[in-house]
């Protein structure tokens, strides 16, 4: 197959062009209260091209490989439309050529286990939830796994062959009153272990009595907070509050923001310190090489504070004068490769969480994530759970809780970082210009910031 | 293999079957730092198959050209499946709407680029150094559907979205202003042209109000953030699972009388035309909320026969790979009978974005979110944009006690697959609170 690829590259007059094939099977388990509603089989095959022409992309899909030459004339079509008007000098990042295979290297496969095996493990979990406690209106479970055969090749000479898994899981237990409907949940996912499905009966019985727990508690009052976030929850909001806005493109496309996002820039306290990484293999993150051919690497944004890096494509890095980071990913064959995060993390402080919660008169702990946005200056985003802090102790649980503020200010209001590290990974994903889900992973300790802004009553 | 093929293997190894195919087709451009940078077409399709076998289901789709071995799949997986109440739809006289294209293909990738272009220059006369954007995206999605009692359906559906913005980055405020629209006919930019140079000229002002309970008036595109608590809590597999707050309503009265909400799919002027859905529903106008009172949930055949209810044909896919769902297309507000500018003189602030909206629980009715693209308002015109903000509303409370009025003016917006394409006039609401410093 690869052969035939770099023949049909060879064909073409494009200054740059590349192909991305694209073979996967994935399996879909999901339970509704008592009904497996969704146990599938399904193949998605396709690729696409993406040619560059003085300084314009032109991008086409195809599901047959019958079709990739004409798709290839009809990339560079457009490419030429737009390119003739743009005529840019040709600009990517020199990174090296690669030919490389890499074959799957798995703890444990979920390609080795049944379909029967998974349907049985699922169902275990959903009627765990299901019989904790009559106040358990219904469940939600799901699971999916899928193996990938990646093809890419560009007209540099680069071909990558990688095989791939890729495995989540959600449980939720879901409770219904007369204010509402709640519920509370817990996640898994992996690159490389199915086993991270297996044993989670303790983790099962505790979001169903979290669940009831939350449909029973007083929604917050809004106002203004000191927050201690959960790793969990510190993860989602840095990856929202300022990995997308150390995306490369993001940054080129605005000679403004560049200005606002000058290297050397402090952004928070000498605590701080932000990374993205494509190495933390396991993680749903994890990324030996990107979409464009490139080896990913662990790239610091925030190194004591200080803006020391940016998530690059090969186009934004040698637009800027930057190193290609790594971070050029697509969904999958149907979009082109942005510069999207891989595993985004918060490293390890020295404040254990017991000094946090003491040090806090009154506040707010706030757990796990329900998900989050940014528009680049300001950042949402909703705990799955949360307590009142007050006089340095976990009081009550409240609920409704959704935090907002803005992304520079926040950050210098981090003012604990704790000494622990845990990093989430779930069945979904990240989305940046319609594409959605992206697997990411986020990793954080619990930290502590002052003055955020939560809604409420 | 072709669809009738499959479906006839299928046929022999189960008791019923149903083949579903598509193909979408899509073509756009974008721009960077205001000038054109690339342009995509993308064109995808494949097939899928649910079987029913000793009354359970099995499910399996590829999108490799003529693969028949969804057939197998399907028929494995029908041994683990889901014991099923419903049948596949029976053979209908329902013909699909006849779709003109003509304006669709008049919208060559030439004709896009220079359309583009244009508006962004205009759009660059605004402000020096602002950053202005433009796109047009076009969608064909054409679908067949066979199955064992005979059926045999072809549709097509046809979508433009086309969008303009500003954005203007500084150390004090990332000014991003932007409006779209979306529908099967493409009506040009010169309003949203407009909009985008009346608000980007507003925000030049910002200001931090006071916390405290306002009078909010939600535009259509606010509504867009409010209206999932509608299709969630309206849903009919929610409603069969228990999870919907609305289950055991009906017939309650649970909004103003103001508040009606049907779905369209069939009417001349319908948010988008489908004669029939995923599953080969006919589809129709149905009452969802009738002058605040529920009436009824939108159904796919398997939440309508497991709630003893009719499938209203809301069995969508949301692509050839997925099973069809009960979901909420063809949404409509009924408009009211106030004056937009009456509305405005009322008001204490205009929302049209609300940033993590769609993080909320539906199914409590509130919504919460950093209104980004929101505005005070003065003797019925805008002031200034707000920030640093927590608007919470909940939909449950303030749509049933809290609505000051609602607008004669109606406007179509989306965001497929988050929101699907839907009517909404403005509504002024009492009482929504906001959080800030």
């Amino acid at each position: 197959m690869k052969e035939i690829i770099q023949d049909i590259l060879k064909k073409t007059d494009a200054e740059y062009a590349e192909i991305h094939l694209e073979d996967t099977t994935n399996s879909r388990i999901t339970y509704t209260g008592p009904d497996l509603e969704d146990c599938s089989e399904n193949v998605s095959f396709g690729g696409n091209v993406r040619v560059l022409h003085k300084g314009a992309w032109g991008f086409t899909t195809f599901n047959s490989l019958d079709e990739i030459e004409s798709k290839l004339d009809i990339a560079f079509g457009h490419a030429k439309n737009v390119g003739d008007r743009r005529n840019e000098p040709f600009k990517l990042a020199d990174v090296p050529v690669v030919d490389i295979e890499i074959p799957l290297d798995v703890k444990t496969n979920p390609g080795d286990v049944s379909l029967q095996k998974k349907i049985e493990i699922m169902r275990g979990y959903n009627q765990l939830a299901r019989d904790f406690d009559e106040r358990i209106t219904t469940t939600s479970t799901r699971y999916f796994d899928r193996k990938t055969k990646l093809t890419y090749a560009n007209s540099e000479g680069t071909v990558i062959v990688r095989d791939a898994v890729d495995l989540g899981f959600a449980i939720s237990a879901i409770v219904r009153i007369d204010a509402g409907t709640f519920f509370a949940y817990t996640t898994r996912g992996s690159t490389d272990d199915f086993s991270v499905v297996l044993n989670l009966d303790d983790e099962v019985r505790k979001i169903a009595a979290d669940s009831i727990a939350i449909a029973d508690a007083e929604s917050v009052n809004g106002g203004q907070y000191t927050v201690i976030l959960d790793p969990m929850l510190a993860g989602v909001f840095i990856h929202e509050a300022f990995g997308h806005l150390s995306e490369g493109d993001n940054v080129y496309e605005d000679p403004n923001l560049q200005k606002v996002m000058v290297l050397g820039r402090d952004f928070g306290g000498k605590h701080l310190n932000v990374a993205d990484s494509g190495l933390e293999k396991g993680n749903r993150g994890y990324l030996p090489y990107d979409d464009e051919g490139v080896a990913t690497e662990k790239t610091h944004l925030i190194r004591e504070g200080k803006l020391v890096g940016r998530l690059h494509s090969r186009e934004t890095a040698a637009k800027m004068g930057e190193k290609a980071t790594g971070n050029a990913r697509a969904i999958s064959f149907k979009f082109p490769p942005i510069p999207r995060m891989r595993t985004t993390m918060i490293e390890t402080g020295d404040v254990p969480f017991e000094d946090m919660v003491k040090n806090t008169k009154k506040g707010l702990y706030c757990i796990s994530s329900r998900g989050g946005q940014t528009n680049g200056e300001l950042f949402t985003f909703t705990a799955a759970d949360a307590f009142m802090i007050r006089d340095g102790k976990i009081a009550e649980r409240v609920r409704d809780v959704t935090l907002t503020g803005n992304v520079f200010e926040t950050l210098k209001n981090i003012d604990m970082i704790g000494n622990d590290y845990f990093v989430e990974d779930g069945p979904g994903g990240c989305g940046k210009r319609g594409q959605m889900p992206l697997p990411t992973s986020e990793g954080s300790p619990h930290i502590r910031i002052q003055n955020v802004i939560v809604g409420g009553k | 293999m072709s669809m009738d093929n499959i479906l006839n293997k299928a046929k022999a190894g189960a008791d019923s079957a149903e083949v579903f195919s598509e193909r979408v087709k899509s073509s756009s451009v974008s721009f960077e730092n205001s000038v054109i940078k690339d342009s995509n077409t993308t064109d995808l399709g494949g097939t899928s198959l649910r079987v029913i076998k000793n009354g359970k289901i099995g499910f399996s789709s590829s999108s490799k050209p003529n693969d028949d071995s969804i057939v197998d799949y399907a028929l494995d997986v029908a041994k683990e499946g889901k014991e099923v109440k419903f049948s596949f739809a029976e053979s209908t006289d329902t013909k699909a709407f006849d779709i003109d294209t003509t304006d669709f293909d008049n919208l060559t990738e030439e004709i896009i680029i220079d359309t583009c272009e244009k508006v962004v220059n205009e759009l660059k006369t605004v402000h020096d150094g602002a950053l202005a954007e433009c796109e047009i995206k076009k969608i064909i999605a054409e679908s067949r559907i066979v199955n064992s009692s005979g059926l045999d359906l072809s549709q097509k559906v046809k979508t433009i979205i086309w969008e303009c913005g500003l954005d203007y980055k500084s150390e004090s405020n990332f000014l991003s202003v932007d409006d779209f629209r979306i529908g099967d006919q493409y009506t040009g930019f010169d309003k949203l042209v407009q909009k985008v140079k009346e608000d980007f000229a507003i925000c030049q002002n910002t200001v931090n109000i006071e916390p405290g309970k306002y009078k909010v008036m939600f535009s259509p595109r606010g509504i867009m953030y409010l209206i999932n608590v509608f299709l969630s809590c309206l849903n009919g597999f929610a409603v069969a699972k228990g999870i919907s707050p609305w289950s055991d309503k009906i017939g309650e009265t649970l909004f103003d009388e103001r508040i009606s909400i049907r779905s369209n799919l069939t009417g001349e002027d319908a948010p988008v035309r489908m004669a029939f859905d995923s599953e080969g529903t006919p589809t129709g106008v149905t009452d969802f909320i009738n002058k605040g009172v529920l009436e009824s949930f939108y159904h796919s055949l398997d939440s309508a026969v497991q709630t003893n209810q009719k499938p209203t044909g809301h069995g969508f896919k949301s692509g050839f790979a997925a099973l069809p769902m009960s979901s909420g297309y063809g949404f409509e507000f009924t408009p009211g009978e106030t004056e937009l500018d009456d509305m405005m003189k009322e008001a204490d602030i205009w929302v049209d974005d609300i940033i993590g909206a769609m993080m909320s629980n539906p199914y409590s009715g509130i919504v919460s979110g950093n209104p980004a693209m929101s505005f005070t308002m003065k003797s019925g015109a805008k002031t200034a944009q707000i920030k640093d903000a927590m608007l919470s509303i909940n939909v449950f409370d303030l749509f049933k006690t809290g609505i000051v009025a609602v607008s004669k003016d109606v406007q179509q917006l989306g965001m497929p697959p988050f929101f699907p394409i839907f009517k909404a006039p403005y509504i002024l609401v009492d009482g929504v609170s906001i959080a800030a410093k």
